[in-house]
């Protein structure tokens, strides 16, 4: 004789295994859907917000009708090079409205031989670049810190220090660097001497080093037949010029002063860049949170019927149960606590199998969506899956309330004496 | 051992239905003491089962009152909350219905101590272990109520009216369907009960049940009558 009892709720669940695990799997699949969603939709607005952070200018200058060659670079990480004559540079230091300009210089390497992995390289002119450097001096002073200690605060470097010296590069977050920090390119080796955070943009794919080195590479390239280096002087071509324009000026102004003063050149406006990915991503969105809407629905409405189903089974036992003393509320509470068990142990699994997708496989998304993809931070992260777990939760006694009440309300007497 | 624990005064009740009405009862006063078995007979439909199910208070009569006495002190039930009354049934008064409706999921054990789940109150394994062998089901202590026969249902039933050590034991059709030594043992069992000081009132088809209460009734017209007294 076994003198412990046995879970009445539970036994009920055990013996309609197959009910049980159909509840489940519904509530499963919709907590499933809510974070995977809502994860989906932070993320990708994470990366927009993070791309146009991260490029800090108002302009991008690149060859006529190589607009998407910048795009593959900054937004989906596919590595392209380009060139133009960087006597444009001189042109456009007459033009008014830009308050500062810096070239860079692109190339890429190769799966071949030569090279460890292929990359796009983006060579930055220290003296006047405000896009990447920014972000590197920020690497810099946390390296410093966790060397030296920051005792009451931060030791910001200063902006004399070099953070690229020639031979030194700094990786994306995407790139894997060996135990040695350092990475062959074209048979020559390169020091790393940092590993950037995320952007979830296709910067995480890119090594940057200064403008010389990254000539310099070309030249190891050229040495080596690579054909994409053929006609082209690197001393004399850059790749692209960032430009941030003056107050008291708009961006069509310099847009137009710039058409006015040289042809052959490609104008992006990096809003625009993220402006229209923020547009396809609103009809995502939309689309998603009707989705969610429809699924929160569906799960309701399946889970109601299954509770009406489950009070008409057990009538007579319901009325058993208050004919050896329980009162309606109890048998209410039976029924609601039942909804409360399957939903959130659906909405556990649901939420751990979406974090098992998400988590772990989250560059994978990136690279697959083509659009700028940045997970939130951990904080963040936890709020969005306790979120998706609790209003999952909520969907198995919401649906049985009614069933709930309706057993409760059982006329006893009548139920006992059915046949 | 003739204690007053229950009794009803001019109660009635009517079932309607759209325009139709029955009077099933139509003043019964019932006195009901410690250690007497008590039987009330007649026709189908003539009202026992609901007169037994307002003694439980499963249902309140359309008028008149039912009094019990609980430690001496009076209590009317007519009066009392649908919870109230469910905590009289944990322990005073059981009901034991006309059908064996029992929880599928749970053990035969569990069942007969179905009361537990519904009360703060720890089981008593020694007076479950007890109950069992009086009724000859410990053996099926394990087993679930799907395993049961006929006859062993109905001492399951019974055992799980008596689980809950009450004052008063309102059985409908108790021996249905037993064949005539489950019924004899069952019936020993209610004899045991009574000589305990439980007052037992069955409602029953069945003279050979009838012929051992202490008083018999006879339900007609929605009045009780007295029949033969032992």
């Amino acid at each position: 004789m076994n003198n412990n009892k046995k879970n009445i709720i539970f036994a009920g669940l055990e013996r309609k295994k197959w009910r049980t695990v159909g509840t489940l799997s519904i509530v499963a699949v919709l907590s499933f859907v809510i974070l995977a969603g809502t994860l989906l939709i932070v993320s990708l607005r994470g990366g927009i917000k993070s791309l146009g952070d991260r490029l800090g200018a108002d302009l991008m200058i690149v060859p006529l009708d190589y607009e998407g060659g910048a795009e593959s670079i900054l937004i989906k990480g596919e590595p392209s090079y380009f060139y133009f004559d960087k006597g444009v540079l001189d042109v456009l230091s007459e033009i008014d409205g830009i308050e500062q300009m810096s070239p860079q210089f692109y190339l890429t390497s190769s799966s071949q031989g030569c090279c460890d992995i292929p990359v796009q390289f983006i060579g930055i002119d220290e003296k006047t670049d405000f896009s990447v450097t920014p972000w590197i001096r920020e690497i810099r002073t946390k390296q410093n810190c966790q060397k030296n200690g920051c005792g009451g605060g931060v030791q910001a470097s200063t902006k004399e220090e070099s953070y690229l010296p020639d031979g030194y590069i700094m990786v994306g977050s995407a790139i894997n660097v060996p135990d040695d920090n350092t990475l062959r390119f074209f048979d020559q080796h390169y020091i790393v001497s940092a590993k950037l955070e995320e952007t979830g943009t296709g910067m995480d794919q890119a090594v940057f080093a200064n403008i010389n080195t990254v000539r310099q590479m070309f030249e190891s390239a050229k040495a080596k037949g690579f054909h994409f280096t053929d006609n082209i002087d690197p001393d004399g071509s850059i790749s692209n010029i960032m430009i941030k324009v003056k107050d008291g000026y708009t961006v069509d102004d310099v847009k137009h002063n710039i058409r006015m003063a040289a042809d052959g050149l490609q104008i992006i406006e990096t809003k625009n860049m993220t402006n229209s990915m923020e547009s396809s991503l609103t009809g995502f969105v939309a689309v998603l949170y009707i989705l969610i809407i429809m699924l929160f629905v569906l799960t309701f409405v399946i889970l109601y019927l299954v509770f009406q189903l489950l009070i008409k089974e057990r009538n007579r036992i319901y009325a058993v149960m208050r004919t050896v003393g329980a009162t309606s509320g109890q048998i209410r509470g039976l029924v609601i606590k039942e909804a409360a068990i399957l939903s959130v142990s659906g909405s556990a699994i649901g939420v751990i199998l979406a974090s098992l997708v998400i988590y772990p496989f989250h560059q994978y998304i990136s690279s697959a969506v083509h659009i700028p993809y940045l997970l939130p931070n951990v904080q963040t992260c936890v709020w969005i899956t306790v979120a998706a777990f609790v209003l999952s939760s909520f969907s198995g006694p919401l649906a049985a309330y009614i069933s709930a009440v309706k057993a409760g309300k059982t006329d006893v007497y009548a139920a006992v004496r059915e046949q | 051992m003739n204690d007053l624990l229950l009794q009803t005064d001019k109660i009635t009740k009517t079932y309607r239905n759209g325009k139709k009405e029955k009077h099933v009862l139509n003043g019964v006063d019932l006195t009901v003491h410690a250690g007497r078995l008590y039987a009330i007979e007649g026709e189908s439909g003539s009202g026992k089962s609901t007169l037994l199910s307002i003694l439980a208070g499963l249902q309140k009569p359309d008028s008149g009152s039912v009094s019990y006495w609980k430690n001496g002190e009076m209590v009317e039930l007519t009066s009392l909350h649908e919870n109230e009354l469910a905590v009289l049934r944990r322990g005073d008064i059981a009901y034991i219905p006309q059908t064996c409706d029992m929880v599928s999921d749970l053990t035969v054990m569990d069942n007969i101590r179905l009361v537990d789940y519904f009360t703060e109150k720890k089981g008593d394994t020694e007076h479950l272990s007890d109950i069992m062998n009086r009724l000859g089901i410990a053996q099926l202590a394990d087993a679930y109520p799907a395993d049961l026969s006929g006859g062993e249902l109905r001492r399951l039933v019974i055992a799980r009216a008596l689980y809950g050590n009450p004052k008063v034991i309102l059985a409908d059709e108790p021996t249905n369907d037993l064949d005539v030594h489950n019924k004899k043992e069952i019936l020993d069992v209610f004899s045991d009960i009574i000589q305990n000081g439980v007052a037992m009132i069955i409602v029953t088809h069945d003279q050979t049940v009838a012929e051992k209460a202490d008083q018999r009734f006879r339900l007609v017209d929605g009045r009780l009558s007295f029949g033969d007294r032992r």
